[in-house]
């Protein structure tokens, strides 16, 4: 009765917030249909350009592409060679390439495209006793056939320097928190950041060859972005915190990861019918990374943060059919010719509830929800929109919440139970949430 | 009750979550490879290179193909020592991934026409 009166009065609030403010999304073939014309499979890979002062940022950035490209299928010429390739024949810029015909890529080296990166912002920020890094990155893959651009996107990621530590008591928190900032910058390692925002941002890549689901991926939606290129890191972090407003557009895309798999055994309880709940089962021991990809839960995971740079004039085709899990929601909600761009979005992880978020303004939407995890199970799916949490309606500042539902997640027979509104339906869901350890 | 772990958690799922149905083993190799960049001493280089032994035989011992470009960054630092046993990886970098003939047809000229480098 309670949870009636709930989802109603959700319905009702969560209405007025979504009314302008649907998540843009479009699929990979509508925004890179290039690539899948080309099908490029080996990628040259250039040294990063470097517009900030952090002269760091061109070392740290080229080591960390190789890794997501090659996850994406495409075959990757070592960057450690290309590099030098490049200095002994005496490019020492990049930019000197940039307008510059490409087949002698594919003549010489047997490249299909060439990728162009841009680090537009390298910057670390003290802000409270957090200490974020923020990177902006724009990238190009080229044709070296037909000199086309094939794919572009444009992202902001910032990382949180700040660490983990977490003891329950507040006071306690905020100390070992200004200790962990400071051992962390000091140490200034930030390979592993730059190489989760590189994965974030080229998950808007189609597949490549080596990856299973090349030429698959076509319908995958992802999020249509316009680059958040000048906003100071100061903005990004306002976006989080400001006072709710749908229609403002958010700044600031943080590249994080979900956990493939939760650490614990989860479960979910189904008070109400949940759309083909998939019941959790033990992980399987010997193909913990090789979920197929038809899985409601799978299929969108690819999706994730997306940052790309078409202009929305600039979409081709409204949204085709998409895979089977998508389809109901493409259906009652197509593409909008003009759908509303955001600018960036920041993306939050959450290892133990299983769900990777974005923070669109003050909204708290799903960007992927972990297979077999407790949310999975209680039929949360990418795309949807978190409206409340044990009934406390989202608003307002958007940690508190999400520090709900990992306290949740992470405490012995932790429950929670949370609302969401499933794009397209207007149709608010109300699950209890039982995580076992 | 950890508030937002999730930077430093994620970072050891990464070849996980991005991309499931490919499995490579990468070890240690942006950070190895980005300390010969950045400190240049022998002894980086020389860690970068274990590390890319290290990818080969684990990928092997896992049964996974060896990344892209591994065997060939391999035979490079091998050739730049002058170690014959260069050709041995550039062959298998070939066999491994044939669209890479052309490039490391190239680097093994490049290679030859500067014995000193």
């Amino acid at each position: 009765m309670n949870r009636i009166n709930l989802a109603l009065i959700a319905a009702i609030s969560a209405t007025l917030l979504f009314g302008g403010c649907a998540i843009p999304m479009v699929t990979k073939r509508d925004q890179f249909p290039l690539m899948y014309e080309e099908r490029p499979h080996t990628i040259f890979v250039l040294p990063p350009m470097n517009s900030t002062t952090a002269a760091d940022a061109k070392e740290y950035y080229s080591t960390a592409i190789p890794q997501p490209l090659a996850y994406a299928g495409f075959y990757v010429f070592p960057v450690e060679i290309t590099g030098n390739l490049m200095k002994s024949q005496g490019m020492y810029d990049t930019e000197m390439i940039l307008e510059q015909p490409l087949n002698k890529f594919s003549e010489y080296f047997g490249a299909d495209a060439v990728l162009f990166t841009h680090i537009k912002k390298w910057d670390k920020s003290y802000l409270v006793l957090a200490a974020n890094l923020t990177v902006t990155v724009e990238a190009k893959l080229k044709s070296t056939k037909s000199n086309r651009i094939l794919w572009e996107y444009s992202g902001t990621i910032v990382a949180d320097l700040s660490g983990q530590s977490s003891t329950g008591n507040p006071l306690v928190d905020l100390i070992a928190r200004a200790v962990i900032t400071g051992i962390n910058t000091a140490a200034a390692d930030y390979v592993p950041y730059a190489q989760l925002a590189t994965a974030q941002l080229l998950q808007s890549v189609p597949f490549a060859k080596y990856h299973r689901r090349s030429g698959e991926d076509g319908s995958d939606r992802i999020f249509h972005q316009r680059p958040a290129k000048e906003k100071p890191p100061s903005e990004l972090l306002k976006s989080t915190t400001a006072a709710p407003n749908s229609n403002e557009k958010p700044a600031g895309a943080v590249a994080a990861k979900a956990a493939q798999e939760p650490d614990k055994s989860l479960k979910a309880t189904l008070p109400s019918a949940a759309p083909e709940p998939q019941l959790p089962s033990q992980r399987g021991p010997k193909e913990p990374v090789d979920q197929p990809a038809q899985s409601p839960a799978t299929a969108p995971q690819s999706d994730g943060g997306i940052i790309s740079k078409t202009e929305p004039s600039e979409i081709r085709r409204p949204a085709e059919k998409v895979s089977a899990p998508l389809s109901p929601r493409s259906k009652s909600e197509p593409l909008r010719p003009n759908p509303p761009v955001v600018e960036s979005t920041k993306a939050i992880v959450s290892k133990e509830s299983g769900l990777k978020v974005y923070l669109l303004s003050n909204e708290i939407w799903l960007g992927s929800v972990a297979p077999k995890s407790a949310a999975a199970a209680a039929g949360l799916r990418a795309g949807d929109k978190l409206v409340s949490f044990d009934k406390a309606q989202i608003s307002g500042e958007i940690f508190p919440h999400l520090k709900r539902i990992n306290s949740a997640a992470n405490s012995p027979q932790g429950q929670i139970e949370i609302s969401w509104l499933t794009i397209g339906s207007n149709q608010v869901k109300t699950q209890i949430l039982i995580w076992e350890q | 009750m950890k508030i937002i772990p999730f930077l430093l958690t994620s970072v050891l799922f990464l070849s996980g979550c991005t991309t499931p149905p490919l499995k490579y083993y990468y070890g240690k190799y942006s950070t190895t490879l980005y300390r010969t960049k950045k400190d240049g001493t022998p002894g980086s280089l020389e860690n970068h290179k274990n590390s890319l032994v290290k990818i080969i035989q684990t990928s092997k011992e896992r049964g996974y193909r060896v990344p892209p470009g591994i065997y060939c960054e391999y035979a490079y630092l091998l050739s730049n020592e002058g170690n014959p046993e260069a050709e041995k990886y550039f062959a298998l970098e070939i066999e491994t991934y044939p669209e890479s003939e052309r490039f490391v047809g190239f680097i093994r000229n490049q290679i030859k026409q500067s014995p000193s480098k």
